[in-house]
């Protein structure tokens, strides 16, 4: 085998059950990432056995061959080349229109350091997620917010999520994506805010209950995960109640005190500078906390009032004149 | 913990008058469509076929061409180093090389072209282009299993005067007799590794069977593989200007029976002849686990 990391791809000469005694080779190029299968040749009429095995120039790839056993077969080299072996056997990366959007957002709006989506076809040669260290190139993918490399946690063949770099441009910018199979391009608008509220599924918003008494479900007892009863998402959330006291993500809430760069990782309590409103049912919900608590991801600490019903209620935040986009909701009893 | 890897796909690599004829025809290609994101149905590979009998190749990637090494077999073409056009498939100039030339290898900014001498326990390096005879290294021999040969033969990526041998010998099992060598121009470096039962052998105190090496990218490691006995030892060697360093053995990591290693330069890990990756890199300390972990 002959492993090319430039181009993502391993080649392997052999032959299968079907071609044995035949003549019949075949050459299966892998994905060195996904460890999958891309493509196999067939090279009929083999003259001897494969013994050498060697990637030449751009798109090439060559082998010689040996007599059989019975040292009756003859001898060869073979000379293979064209875009089988080139990185042209994966199809270029497209962005879908509109597809650079806020974290669970349709908002095309977002601010710097915040965490946004790229959505589209061949963004990423397989799925690969971040270790948590801020790359700017994940499973050969990397991606450009108006120039500058963006921090890339997870990417896929249709979606990218990533941190935008730290700018002080406002307005549209450029997109790129680039893998090893070529660029694409799109734009996104750069403001000071670009709020939106990451949801467990399509419309519950990501929010915990902190349990100090240490019943909780998770982090060791310390808070449930709000969400509508039962086992729709997959695990047990709990509706919260009148009183409970509720943190409630978000992203693109704006300038922060301390400010907090992005492409590095963050811990503590960084203020949002702007006032953030929260509407739970239009209900104006008093924060007793919003701003970053990790890299990216603010908070918003408040306590449930009473007389907002139950059930699933809509919800947004406004920070800076702009709101939340309509549709999350979080789940009362 | 230590694991092992995913599996590509089941492959054999198995184990001579030049003519030179030349044909040309067309692979046909099938894309594997597990993902509908990498399907492509364009891809196209054409197959020149030159007939002429040679053991391996080397490509020079500064001066564009395939080196060929033909042995006696190839008659009176035999015993040389042959150059191949691989855009073309025409062949170049054929040097004579000496008796029974095999492994061959580029040096690192294609300065010299070392070549195996199956038949007179040699590696002998040639200029490049025009594959003038230069130094020869002497591989020595076994006081009782007889005369060393080159079973592999790496060139290192820093120094075009620096080469490591893995010294065997002919009809003994197991062959890695010689342990290897690592030579700046003719010269050993004294901390070799010895050969499995090398009597004499005052080198590196790490035993073994070294078959398939391989060189980082910067030649501060080597690494090697068992693929003679069931042991499978994967190896992390440091490498001085005084040879090697001590290292690391990796029981049963290695690929099998005859199963070659080979080092990426961008993923910077090891893949070996069954297909499968390891992850070496001395920052991780002995962890070599799965790439896609």
């Amino acid at each position: 085998m002959v492993p090319d990391g430039s181009l993502g791809t391993a080649f392997v000469l052999g032959q299968d059950l079907s071609g044995s005694g035949s003549g019949a080779y075949m050459v299966t190029s892998f994905d060195m990432q996904r460890f999958t299968p891309i493509a196999t040749a067939t090279i009929p009429n083999v003259v001897g056995v494969p013994r050498h095995f060697i990637r030449w120039g751009s798109n090439g790839l060559a082998f010689t061959t040996a007599n059989d056993v019975t040292g009756t077969q003859g001898s060869a080299v073979y000379i293979l080349s064209g875009s089988f072996v080139g990185p042209a056997s994966i199809l270029s990366p497209a962005i879908a229109a509109g597809g650079v959007v806020a974290l669970d957002s349709s908002s095309n709006t977002v601010q710097p350091g915040e965490w946004t989506s790229i959505f589209g076809t061949n963004l990423a040669r397989g799925s690969v997620t971040w270790n948590g260290d801020f790359p700017t190139s994940l499973g050969g993918t990397s991606v450009t917010v108006d120039g500058k490399a963006a921090y890339l946690s997870y990417v896929s063949p249709t979606q990218i999520n990533l941190q935008v770099p730290d700018d002080a441009a406002t307005g549209p910018v450029p997109v790129v994506v680039t893998t090893t199979s070529g660029t694409a391009k799109s734009t996104v608008i750069l403001a000071p805010f670009g709020p939106s509220l990451p949801l467990l599924d399509s419309k519950h918003v990501a929010a915990i209950i902190l349990r100090s008494n240490g019943t909780g479900a998770y982090g060791g007892g310390t808070y449930d995960i709000v969400g509508p009863t039962g086992t729709s998402l997959g695990y047990p959330p709990v509706a919260a109640k009148a009183h409970d006291s509720v943190t409630l993500f978000a992203v693109g809430l704006g300038p922060t005190h301390p400010a907090v760069p992005a492409g590095q990782s963050f811990s503590g309590a960084a203020h949002t500078t702007n006032p953030v409103t929260l509407l739970v049912k239009n209900v104006n919900v008093p924060l007793a906390f919003a701003g970053l608590s990790s890299a990216g991801l603010y908070q918003l600490n408040f306590t449930v009032p009473a007389g907002l019903g139950s059930g699933d209620v809509p919800l947004q935040v406004i920070v800076g004149g702009k709101r939340t986009p309509s549709g999350p909701v979080i789940s009362l009893q | 913990m230590r694991s092992l890897f995913a599996v590509f796909a089941s492959s054999v690599l198995c184990s001579s008058a030049a003519t030179g004829q030349t044909n040309t025809s067309s692979a046909t290609v099938t894309v594997i469509d597990t993902d509908s994101a990498l399907a492509t149905g364009s891809a196209n590979l054409s197959v020149t076929t030159v007939s002429i009998t040679a053991n391996r190749l080397a490509w020079d990637p500064r001066f564009q061409k395939i080196y060929l090494s033909l042995p006696s077999a190839a008659g009176s073409n035999g015993n040389a180093v042959q150059v191949l056009d691989p855009v073309t498939g025409g062949l170049g100039a054929n040097v004579f090389a000496g008796s029974e030339p095999n492994l061959l290898a580029v040096s690192s900014t294609s300065k010299y072209l070392y070549v195996g001498l199956n038949g007179s326990s040699t590696v002998q390096r040639l200029t490049l282009p025009t594959l003038e005879t230069d130094v020869k290294i002497v591989l020595g021999n076994d006081s009782f299993f007889g005369p060393f040969f080159a079973s592999d033969l790496q060139a290192s990526p820093a120094s075009d005067a620096t080469v490591a041998v893995v010294r065997s010998v002919q009809n003994t099992s197991p062959a890695e007799e010689g342990g290897v060598v690592i030579y700046d121009d003719a010269s050993a470096r004294p901390n070799a590794l010895c050969g499995f039962a090398e009597g004499a052998c005052t080198g590196n105190t790490l035993r073994g069977l070294f078959n398939s090496i391989q060189w980082n990218a910067d030649a501060s490691m080597m690494f090697a593989a068992n693929n003679e006995d069931t042991g499978f030892d994967f190896y992390t060697l440091p490498v001085t200007v005084s040879g090697f360093e001590g290292g690391t053995d990796y029981g049963a990591l290695a690929g099998g029976f005859g199963a070659a290693i080979h080092f990426d330069r961008v993923t910077k890990y090891v893949y070996d002849d069954n297909d499968r990756s390891l992850t070496p890199s001395p920052g991780r300390g002995s962890e070599h686990s799965m790439l896609l972990d």
